[in-house]
């Protein structure tokens, strides 16, 4: 019966311990230093009247809307693998992509290796091919197990990229693809996929230099 | 007619406080809005964290790419110094692993014919990333997000976290004022483990954020 009491005071001492250092806890963040803010905002916004600050909060939003890209471009969700055609704020077309796998592929004996992302932020559109031609890289080789070949023909593949596709930088493109039942999936090389006749659709709407975001 | 006068000096110094605040309140987003031209002057991506209207956007010129609501947000330590972060990296207790492809091993179904959903592609999926995570940003900043989970283990992290929170944290204060440190401590709850999952996906290490905390 004591040993229940003694546990029962220590839990109790215990519990009024934990109280007292979250309550000391919050009183330092409210009385003390800790929730100061370096700099003088209170000064500085005391100097100006409310109709100065309103007037350049309307500057400032004016010139972050100026910035937004303008006509028509492209956002790409590498997440959810979805491509948005916008026209301004404007959804003008969505397409079921495929993106990269984020796979790595080592070459074996070798010292060489890939990391199968597609890459990500702010890019333009390089190039727009119709009937795309792909000169298969080392990886494409290394990655079926097989030597990459000397002979450059052997690497020219005309029907893996689909009928478009529309560069944007280093070797990436938005192409067509063989693997239709693939598109919303995570399973490319870095490079992103869609279907024929979406990216048709694409390949018209979107003009050379368009801006490409991609997440 | 005293009670009148009082009545009318009451509401004088209100109106005088309330136009106070909402001066204070201008100022702070106007800082923030300069800061924000400056990185969306730059190519690229970047994060904000918005306290006040609890939301985190991708952004790129200003123009939001993604936005997530926060269900709720807490916080301790010092009010978030209004400057451009980068984040020096992400931490989880279990963090995604990249498949590894086996040169001359048939990795995914290549015709249409086959079943995907009834095979393992060996991808990295937005369901593979954590629900709960720390980003960091710094010594003196650290972002926990998390989200409520039906997983057992992350639930387990969520206990252990609110336990931390109540008990290291306020340690952390004390010893951090003692010492003249600063810190600042931030907890993100998502409403659901999709939201948590996305901002671990778009959050890229060095990637720029800023944060927006008015004061209190």
């Amino acid at each position: 019966m004591a040993k229940i009491k003694d546990w029962r005071l220590v839990l109790i001492v215990l519990a009024g311990l934990l109280v007292g250092l979250e309550l000391i806890g919050y009183g330092i963040e409210i009385f003390g230093w800790s929730r100061k803010p370096t700099g003088d905002a209170d000064n500085t916004a005391a100097t100006k009247t409310l109709k100065e600050f309103q007037s350049q909060n309307a500057l400032l939003t004016g010139r972050l809307k100026a910035l937004a890209t303008r006509g028509v471009f492209i956002i790409i969700d590498t997440a959810e693998n979805r491509l948005y055609v916008m026209n301004g704020e404007k959804v003008q077309k969505e397409v079921v992509v495929s993106c990269g796998s984020g796979d790595i592929l080592e070459e074996t004996g070798g010292t060489r290796k890939w990391i199968f992302d597609t890459p990500r932020g702010e890019f333009s559109v390089t190039s727009k091919l119709v009937n795309p031609t792909w000169i298969k890289p080392d990886w494409a080789f290394i990655e079926e197990g097989e030597k990459p070949p000397a002979n450059f023909n052997e690497r020219v593949d005309n029907d893996s990229l689909g009928s478009y596709a529309l560069g944007f930088g280093n070797g990436f493109f938005i192409h067509g693809t063989l693997y239709t039942r693939l598109l919303g999936w995570n399973v490319t090389h870095g490079c992103v996929r869609a279907g024929d006749k979406d990216l048709e659709e694409v390949f018209r709407q979107v003009p050379m230099g368009a801006k490409i975001y991609i997440y | 007619m005293r009670r009148t006068w009082l009545f009318l000096t009451l509401a004088f110094i209100e109106g005088l406080s309330g136009f106070a605040q909402e001066r204070t309140k201008l100022y702070e987003k106007n800082q923030f809005y300069e800061a924000e031209l400056s990185l969306a002057k730059l190519r690229g991506t970047y994060m904000v964290i918005d306290l006040e209207q609890r939301t985190v956007s991708l952004k790129a010129r200003g123009m939001v790419l993604r936005k997530w609501p926060i269900q709720r947000t807490r916080s301790w330590g010092k009010v978030v110094p209004l400057k451009i972060y980068r984040m020096e990296k992400k931490s989880a207790l279990a963090q995604p692993e990249r498949p590894n492809i086996t040169p001359g091993r048939e990795e995914r179904p290549k015709a249409d014919k086959e079943k995907i959903d009834e095979v393992d592609l060996g991808i990295l999926e937005l369901k593979d990333m954590p629900v709960h995570f720390r980003l960091h940003f710094g010594q003196s900043l650290h972002i926990s997000v998390k989200s409520r989970t039906r997983r057992f283990w992350q639930a387990l992290v969520n206990v252990g976290k609110t336990i931390s929170w109540h008990i290291f944290l306020p340690l952390k204060t004390i010893w951090f004022t003692l010492g003249k440190k600063t810190f600042a401590e931030i907890e993100l709850v998502m409403p659901s483990e999709k939201d948590a999952q996305g901002v671990y996906w778009s959050f890229l290490d060095g990637q720029s954020m800023l944060i927006f905390q008015p004061k209190k």
